[in-house]
């Protein structure tokens, strides 16, 4: 005869109440063994299987309700013991607080980083023509010729970013956002319409559509938009055919108005040639399609028809264009890395500071758990005690950091240039990760003192023997040592960062950076550039005036030139740049030429047929004496007339590249003007009056080269003062938990401490005594953190052409700060505690 | 002192005719012979810790058998209290039915 399955026996027990369990178990087996006699198994399990459900009711009753009323009582002593010790509690929460509401920043930060572009409905399928250096610039000619020969490609659009001048009745405005796309554009990406047809939108090509904010800003409404025309780029009416939702920030491109592609063929522009690369080029493919097999058929696409373009094309995933550098390590999923480390980081400390804070006050409370323990509270529900202590400290740690977050959180914009509001909050996912933080710390934060409290044996605790102190505390010690090599760690971060960036930002530069304005000149300008010049040169504030194709740090160096030959060339190649100047421009940014001479106005042969280079160059085309040698890049060729000392014209991110510089009065798009530097204003206002006399319509924007040359590391000036302030918080929570930790081990001590000074201890030599412990944890963190924190930002630092060294003196500036903090910390309740009088310690016993 | 239940009133005659051997699964048997129906063990448990509760009944743990997969036996028997509750339930009953009489259904 069978018996009842074990899992059925299991069952009734969960529904059976606790004292009930031993006897009832018995009647249900012999109940079950009657039936199974009289009528089977079948019917006797089914029998059981009906007991279980309708006592089911009994499971909540007994099992729950007593559950509740338990947890009812932890929580009435969670508050209690609030309120006992309310300086711990205040800074366990509030640390804990603290650590949250950063922790949660920075992933939301994380989170938007890594939200860019994943809302296009086609996202995974659309790519970008790509050369091997990461420059997105194709021939117009491509586009087509992908979509008509590989069947792969579903579709492919063209995109010309510009910030073209709008204008409707009398307001006009340059508006940056703008593009230039085929009419396929818009069907591939995700444009969230409010108004008009996306099939249809831009197939006129006279036809725009605009963002809500566009809309808004020229046409009052958006109803009012619609079918309105506007003045575009000086040059053409086009009619409103849509209107979409302002386009989302967390996309690679910024969008305000998309107007078609075709208009630059009626401005005189090829839209199907082969011959130079202009234009971005945007691919979908279909579903499932073998990427890396496409990539091979098209790698050598655009040297099929230009054979000069050697760089092999690839498609690269619009997915990761926000994160990822084309074809080299690094780019921002670096920083996403970083932070989400330092997000958990901060967080591990302030679990730390909980546990540690609460394992110490545990031998205040282990006579409590003793009289539990007594009383007949098994180690299972001592350990839920605990447990659900926690988390009610770590449920009012989390609403204080969320109020925290929306006191903090214009600030953090700020620091971020994101535009958060605190509704991110309510986003489910958000929610969602809160709960998790807090189930998490609670676990991480309960764990320690619910397992290692409820081993306590009842007598022990009782009888008072149970060692408390720090002496003992090993896993206190570990966790202290974690925290500061956590905390040493994020200090050397902090400095590698900052020193890099100010070392990009103050490294010699070649020439000197002040005072240079520089603007686009448009083509009035440009036209009568030498009476524009000779009079400018006559006011006293500007020093020296060039033009040149492109101001120095505004390049995009990706569009080296590889079809260079010069007298000599063997094999190597050299990819070079060019830059068309006048023969002002050595003076006007104080270059310095090493060998021959610079451009002169007065020789009609140094334009157009003489180049002046860079040392660079010189090094790269291995020349021994490099005057008067022949040089042809493109189409142009010359005689080398001079080197030029080598001087960095663009961020210190990437090494200085060969340049060949040239007088081409038609290649002249930025006048580059060096002003005296007491008399700015006057002068800037002097130009502008020049402007005016030309462009009486057009406003003068100009900008300073130094403001620009800073611009460049504005990525890195932001990481750097993010990484500032979660270190500094960082701190701040361990130091803490210092604070914490040290009120209680010198209120442990204070009977020693008594003694010893009245036998005659000296206040330094207690001092000594008292932080001696958690001095050498320091000094063991960062011994440990040092080694740790050089080889990761050695990786970090890699990934600059221009790096500053990492020195041994950071260790002792990091060390020493850690050491100096952590003396501050305990020095109030140390001192207090060496300064009481000893009386008072010794009399009540 | 408050009535008993229709369904207290049941089992603790049931552990009255059962004596010495009133334990749960006797007593869920006997119980089938006064209503007809067999009771689930949930609904005959709940009325017998809160006799026992009020006192009504008294307990004594039996020896384990293996026939119960080693656990042990609770017996039930009636206490003082609960032959008083008993009586009392007889006497309001004898009240209520004095003087009834039933139409008989002509057969």
């Amino acid at each position: 005869m069978k018996t009842v399955p074990s899992k059925l026996i299991w069952l009734l027990n969960a529904c059976t109440a606790k004292e009930d369990q031993a006897h009832l178990q018995g009647d249900y087996i012999e109940i079950f063994q009657i039936i199974q006699y009289n009528q089977g198994s079948i019917k006797a399990c089914r029998w059981i299987l009906r007991q279980i459900i309708v006592s089911a009711s009994l499971l909540f009753t007994e099992y729950f309700a007593w559950r509740v009323n338990m947890l009812k009582n932890y929580i009435k002593m969670t508050g209690r013991s609030f309120k006992r010790q309310k300086s711990y509690s205040i800074i366990n929460i509030f640390g804990l607080a603290v650590g949250m509401a950063c922790s949660i920043l920075i992933l939301q930060w994380v989170q938007d980083e890594l939200s860019y572009d994943r809302f296009h409905d086609n996202g995974k399928n659309l790519y970008v023509a790509t050369f091997s250096n990461g420059s997105t610039t194709t021939p117009t000619a491509l586009s087509g010729y992908l979509k008509t020969e590989f069947p792969e490609i579903i579709n492919t659009a063209r995109y010309q970013a510009s910030n073209a001048s709008l204008k409707y009745g009398d307001k006009q405005h340059t508006e940056s956002g703008g593009m230039f796309v085929d009419p396929q554009f818009i069907n591939m990406f995700t444009i969230p319409f409010l108004t008009g047809d996306a099939n249809t939108a831009l197939d006129d090509p006279n036809s725009i559509i605009i963002s809500q904010r566009i809309a808004c800003k020229y046409f009052g409404t958006i109803e009012n938009a619609m079918d309105k025309s506007l003045f575009a780029a000086g040059a053409v009416d086009l009619k409103v055919t849509g209107i979409f939702e302002n386009y989302p920030d967390n996309s690679h491109i910024s969008c305000e108005y998309i107007a078609p592609l075709a208009l630059f063929k009626n401005w005189g522009r090829n839209l199907n040639t082969w011959q130079w690369n202009s234009i971005r080029t945007y691919v979908q493919v279909g579903k499932n399609t073998d990427i890396e097999a496409l990539n091979k058929k098209i790698i050598n696409v655009v040297q099929l028809h230009r054979e000069k373009e050697q760089r092999p094309l690839a498609l690269q995933s619009i997915l990761r264009l926000h994160l990822y550098r084309f074809n080299r390590p690094g780019g921002l999923i670096t920083y996403i890395y970083i932070f989400t480390g330092m997000a958990f980081f901060i967080l591990i400390i302030a679990c730390i500071n909980f546990m540690n804070l609460a394992t110490a006050r545990a031998f205040q409370r282990a006579r409590e758990v003793g009289i539990r323990k007594t009383i007949g509270a098994d180690r299972r529900q001592l350990i839920h005690q605990f447990f659900s202590e926690s988390m009610v400290l770590t449920t009012t740690a989390a609403m204080l950091s969320i109020l925290l977050i929306i006191l903090i959180l214009p600030a953090f914009n700020n620091l971020t240039a994101k535009s958060f509001t605190i509704n991110f909050l309510l986003n489910p996912k958000v929610v969602l990760g809160i709960s998790g933080i807090i189930i998490l710390t609670g676990v991480i934060a309960g764990s320690y003192p619910a397992l290692f409290l409820s081993r306590f044996t009842p007598i022990k605790v009782m009888r008072g023997t149970l060692s408390s102190g720090i002496k003992k505390a090993y896993s206190r010690k570990i966790m202290v040592i974690i925290q500061f090599v956590l905390s040493v760690f994020l200090i050397l971060c902090t400095l590698v960062v900052y020193r890099q960036v100010e070392f990009m930002r103050h490294k010699d530069i070649g020439f000197d950076r002040e005072n240079i304005i520089y603007f686009t000149m448009g083509s009035h300008f440009s036209k009568n550039i030498s009476t524009i010049r000779g009079e400018m040169l006559n006011h006293p504030g500007i020093i020296d005036m060039t033009v040149t194709n492109i101001a120095p740090y505004r390049w995009n160096t990706n569009a080296g030139e590889n079809d260079v030959y010069w007298e000599g060339k063997t094999h190597q190649n050299v990819s070079m740049v060019m830059n068309t100047v006048d023969a002002h421009y050595l003076k006007t940014f104080g270059l310095a030429i090493t060998e021959g001479r610079f451009f002169s106005e007065d020789l009609s042969t140094d334009t157009g047929e003489a180049f002046v280079i860079n040392e660079t160059a010189v090094r790269e085309m291995e020349m021994e004496s490099p005057i008067g040698k022949s040089l042809k890049i493109w189409q142009l060729s010359g005689h080398i007339i001079g080197v030029v000392k080598d001087f960095h014209f663009e961020s210190m991110h990437r090494d200085i590249i060969p340049m060949a510089m040239r007088i081409d009065p038609r290649g002249y798009n930025h006048a580059c003007i060096r002003i005296s530097k007491d008399k700015i204003s006057s002068t800037i206002h002097f130009i502008e009056q020049q402007w005016q006399k030309i462009y009486p319509e057009d406003t003068f924007e100009y900008h300073f080269l130094d403001d620009t040359i800073d611009g460049q590391y504005r990525a890195e000036i932001r990481i750097g003062q993010l990484f500032k302030v979660f270190t500094a918080l960082a701190i701040i929570i361990s130091c803490l938990g210092l604070f914490g930790l040290i009120s209680f081990t010198t209120s442990q001590r204070q009977k020693e401490i008594a003694i010893r000074k009245v036998c005659g201890a000296s206040i330094i030599r207690m001092y000594y005594l008292l932080s001696e412990e958690l001095m050498q944890l320091v000094l063991i963190a960062i011994v440990i953190a040092s080694p740790v924190a050089f080889w990761a930002m050695g990786k970090w630092v890699n990934g600059f052409a221009n790096q500053v060294p990492i020195s041994i003196d950071l260790v002792f500036i990091a060390g020493g700060l850690a050491i100096v903090l952590t003396m501050l910390t305990i020095s109030y309740h140390t001192i207090k505690a060496v300064r009481s009088n000893p009386v008072k310690a010794i009399r009540n016993e | 002192m408050k009535l008993l239940t229709r369904q207290e009133e049941q089992i603790l005659l049931a552990i009255y005719h059962l004596g010495e051997e009133a334990y749960l699964v006797n007593i869920r048997e006997q119980l089938k012979e006064i209503t007809g129906k067999y009771l689930d063990v949930g609904s005959i448990n709940k009325p017998l810790k809160r006799l026992h509760e009020r006192d009504f009944l008294a307990t004594i743990l039996g020896e384990s058998t293996p026939v119960r997969g080693g656990k042990r036996i609770k017996f039930y028997s009636m206490t003082e209290k609960g032959f008083e509750a008993l009586a009392q339930v007889k006497s309001s009953h004898e009240r209520m039915w004095q003087n009834v009489v039933l139409p008989t259904r002509p057969a």
